[in-house]
């Protein structure tokens, strides 16, 4: 909940471009990014928006079958993502020489106090579609064809988990730096193929490790809010209750849009919307810039064998 | 003890099913389809209310082999838990288990949860909600046949804001919906299931015509901005013709009560 | 102007009209929100706008609102309040039924302390009331501090429909006993 004063408060100061914590309406927040601190997981990043947002992302590579097997009658939770990609079995059928992404934003119960429980699985469940979507399929970037290991039967699968530690505002963004983060940090075993007397066998050499291909054509997200006549980026807390309308817009390095997406409760006139995709466009290419050099970074602190900060990261501000 | 964190291999192992070239392309050419329709049309819509004899309002809608109903409860009072000053929509959308090609089970899967959010996003600020404190609007969406998943939820929304309509909710609006499917850079308006197996992208978009106001986008595929604009463009005109259909149905519906009264 | 509209349709120019059910305004235009007929009102008083309105072409589920008078029955009472299910708003009868509590510093408007609630309403009894706020979590909040307002049926003990007596007393016609309750004045 929030006052009608606050609200005034904020969505004049919005009207002038002046926020509560001193940024203008497209001022991104500083963020913090580490990779690799999960050792157990083949992947991990970890995002902290000044001011409060914190995601963990942990991803874990298995082999699995390339088209899972569901009894559509023993529908149980657990299956329920391997089902939305039966969901586009459509797809599947020409896809037989692909690996999967399987996405699932959870979100830690200590997080948040705003929302109650029920909401929470909703935004849990309309992000996991949502990245789900995004990132299965061509315009992803993770090269999927290079998940397979044998066409038809066997491939990688990568598990994304996304954990909210913290609740500060544009989880979307946030979630999705972490992810693209987690992607440039995962390293899957090598496997290779043997043919031996008509029989396929592969060989998985944990030793050797490859990259993911693709990453970098992984997008970010760039959730804009309308707030009164205006829109903002990286709204906090109070100013996500005020706003009207949120725009998430998916930008990947080409400059090409990967996914759009409305939420919240109120109109956005067409004209608007149009601004707001161009804006969130730039706004999503200058993102990936700063993640890119952020990642370099990282890479060479892993190189030169230094330990992460951990997560006294949030703490050194 | 086993050792997790080795990644262990499948025991079995399997010839490769597919020889090369066995995944011949079909060139598919969005410009002929196969209803004859142009790109830059929408599939012919009927509609109708009252459909559903028990609900405060209903309504069905069909275009092509695309059917869909809705059933509008409501407004009743809130369950206690949930008290708030506006009103809830609570909306809820379902496959039937025929629909598709695939059997659906009748637990909701993630899919249509999610179509159930975007349901109640594309409605919500349509309603008019603060007139409705304290109580709970309920819409239930079928999905008889369906005919491309994006059409799908554009039919289902329509289709819910006529019966919202119906049931005499006041509506600033009646929202109408429409999907196109991206192929390379051409167009497509309302995409069949078969078309869509083509398709690079896809963007399902409902807006207020008479407000000129979008209440919910959602795109997905990697597609230019210009490309993306253009393809709002044409959705706002569809959506406008979509509810000049829908405007009709609901004045029909009132001659029929006058003049069988 | 007896048009048939639906909702969205833009009705007239904001200054022309006063806005009133079934419409709303938004800018500079008077747009109809439900789908039914528009009508043109005279005004209220001298000097005022025309009203427009738009009649619901069917029976809407009505739900009560401050101010609105209801109609219900009596299903639980005790010492503090009684509680009745809500099945009339106005005039027109809900499909659905909401629930309210008549407080006893509700039942009547003097004299509040000397109140009694089971002086006033028994289970059984059919309440009009007027809905005060919209209460809690629970139930609406309604009063019955008014002369029209009270009980307008009630049964005695031997199941006969009484009689009222006085603003505080019915009589069952066939055993002549006298019962307790909070009358509402009968509508001349």
């Amino acid at each position: 909940m929030i006052s009608v004063s606050e609200r005034d408060y904020i969505t004049k100061g919005v009207d002038v471009s002046i926020r509560a914590d001193g940024r203008s309406r497209l001022d991104f927040r500083e963020l913090v990014l580490e990779t690799g601190m999960i050792t157990q997981a083949s992947g991990s990043c970890r995002v902290t928006l000044d001011g409060g947002t914190d995601i963990l992302v942990g991803v874990k590579v298995e082999v699995g079958s390339i088209e899972p097997e569901v009894e559509a009658e023993e529908a149980d939770i657990l299956e329920d993502m391997e089902q939305m990609d039966q969901d586009d079995g459509i797809t599947m059928v020409k896809d037989k020489d692909r690996g999967r992404i399987i996405c699932n934003v959870e979100c830690s119960p200590s997080a948040t106090r705003i929302f109650e429980p029920r909401d929470i699985e909703d935004m849990c469940n309309e992000y996991s579609q949502f990245m789900n979507r995004v990132l299965n399929g061509s315009h992803g970037g993770v090269d999927l064809k290079a998940l397979c290991i044998i066409p038809g039967s066997t491939c990688w699968i990568l598990n994304i988990d996304v954990l909210v530690l913290d609740y500060g505002g544009n989880l979307l963004d946030a979630i999705f730096m972490a992810t693209r983060g987690a992607l440039h940090n995962t390293r899957i075993p090598r496997a290779t193929v043997e043919q031996s007397d008509g029989r396929v066998e592969f060989d998985i050499a944990d030793e050797e490790t490859e990259i993911i291909r693709g990453w970098e054509d992984v997008p970010l997200c760039v959730s804009l809010n309308k707030i009164g006549y205006r829109h903002i980026v990286d709204a906090a807390p109070l100013e996500e209750l005020c706003s009207s309308a949120r725009l998430t817009v998916a930008v990947n390095r080409r400059g090409n849009l990967c996914a759009l997406q409305k939420g919240g409760h109120g109109g956005i006139e067409p004209s608007l919307l149009a601004e707001m995709v161009q804006t969130a466009k730039q706004i999503g290419q200058t993102l990936l810039k700063r993640q890119d050099a952020a990642l370099r970074e990282e890479e060479e602190r892993i190189a030169a064998g230094k330990d992460p900060i951990g997560f006294g990261a949030a703490s050194r501000h | 003890m086993a050792d997790r964190k080795r990644v262990t291999g499948p025991e079995k192992s399997v010839v490769p099913l597919l020889e090369p070239g066995s995944l011949s392309a079909f060139t598919f050419d969005p410009e002929k389809r196969k209803d004859g329709r142009n790109i830059d049309r929408i599939r012919p819509v009927f509609m109708k209310t009252g459909v559903v004899r028990q609900a405060n309002g209903s309504a069905y809608l069909e275009a092509g082999k695309l059917k869909v109903a809705c059933g509008v409860y409501g407004p009743r009072q809130t369950a206690r838990s949930k008290i708030s000053s506006r009103g809830i929509l609570n909306c809820d959308f379902k496959f039937s288990p025929f629909s598709g090609g695939r059997r659906r089970a009748y637990i909701k899967d993630s899919q249509e949860k999610e179509y159930s959010l975007v349901l109640r996003q594309a409605l919500a600020p349509a309603v008019r909600l603060d007139l409705l404190p304290k109580s709970t609007v309920d819409v239930f969406v079928q999905v008889l046949e369906s005919d491309g998943s994006a059409a799908c939820l554009a039919a289902a929304i329509t289709c819910a804001a006529l019966a919202l309509a119906d049931a005499g909710i006041e509506m600033l609006d009646a929202v109408a919906a429409c999907a196109v499917g991206y192929f390379d850079s051409t167009i497509c308006l309302d995409p069949t299931d078969e078309e869509e197996t083509y398709q690079s992208g896809s963007l399902v978009l409902s807006y207020m015509p008479s407000l000129n106001e979008v209440t919910h986008v959602i795109q997905s595929g990697e597609i230019g901005t210009t490309t993306t604009i253009k393809a709002l463009e044409l959705c706002v005109d569809a959506c406008a013709q979509i509810q000049s259909v829908m405007q009709q149905t609901l004045a029909a519906t009132i001659k029929e009560k006058i003049n069988g009264a | 102007m007896n048009d048939i509209v639906t909702p969205g349709q833009r009705l007239a120019h904001a200054g022309d009209y006063k806005v009133s059910s079934g419409t709303y305004q938004k800018d500079d235009f008077i747009y109809a929100s439900v789908v039914g007929i528009s009508q043109i009102l005279p005004p209220e008083k001298e000097g005022e706008s025309p009203i427009i309105t738009v009649t619901r072409h069917k029976e809407f589920n009505p739900i009560p609102d401050v101010g609105s008078i209801v109609t219900g029955r009596i299903i639980r009472v005790n010492q503090f309040s009684a509680t009745m299910t809500i099945m009339v708003v106005g005039t027109a009868p809900c499909k659905e039924n909401f629930q309210g509590v008549i407080r006893v510093q509700d039942v009547r408007a003097t004299e509040r302390d000397k109140v009694q609630i089971y002086k006033s309403f028994r289970p059984g009894d059919v309440v009009r009331a007027e809905v005060v706020s919209l209460g809690d979590a629970r139930s609406y909040y309604l009063s019955t501090a008014k002369n029209e307002l009270g009980v307008i049926f009630a049964q005695s003990m031997a199941g006969y429909t009484m009689i009222p007596v006085s603003w505080e007393e019915m009589i069952c016609p066939k055993t002549k006993v006298v019962e307790h309750r909070k009358c509402a004045k009968p509508e001349s």
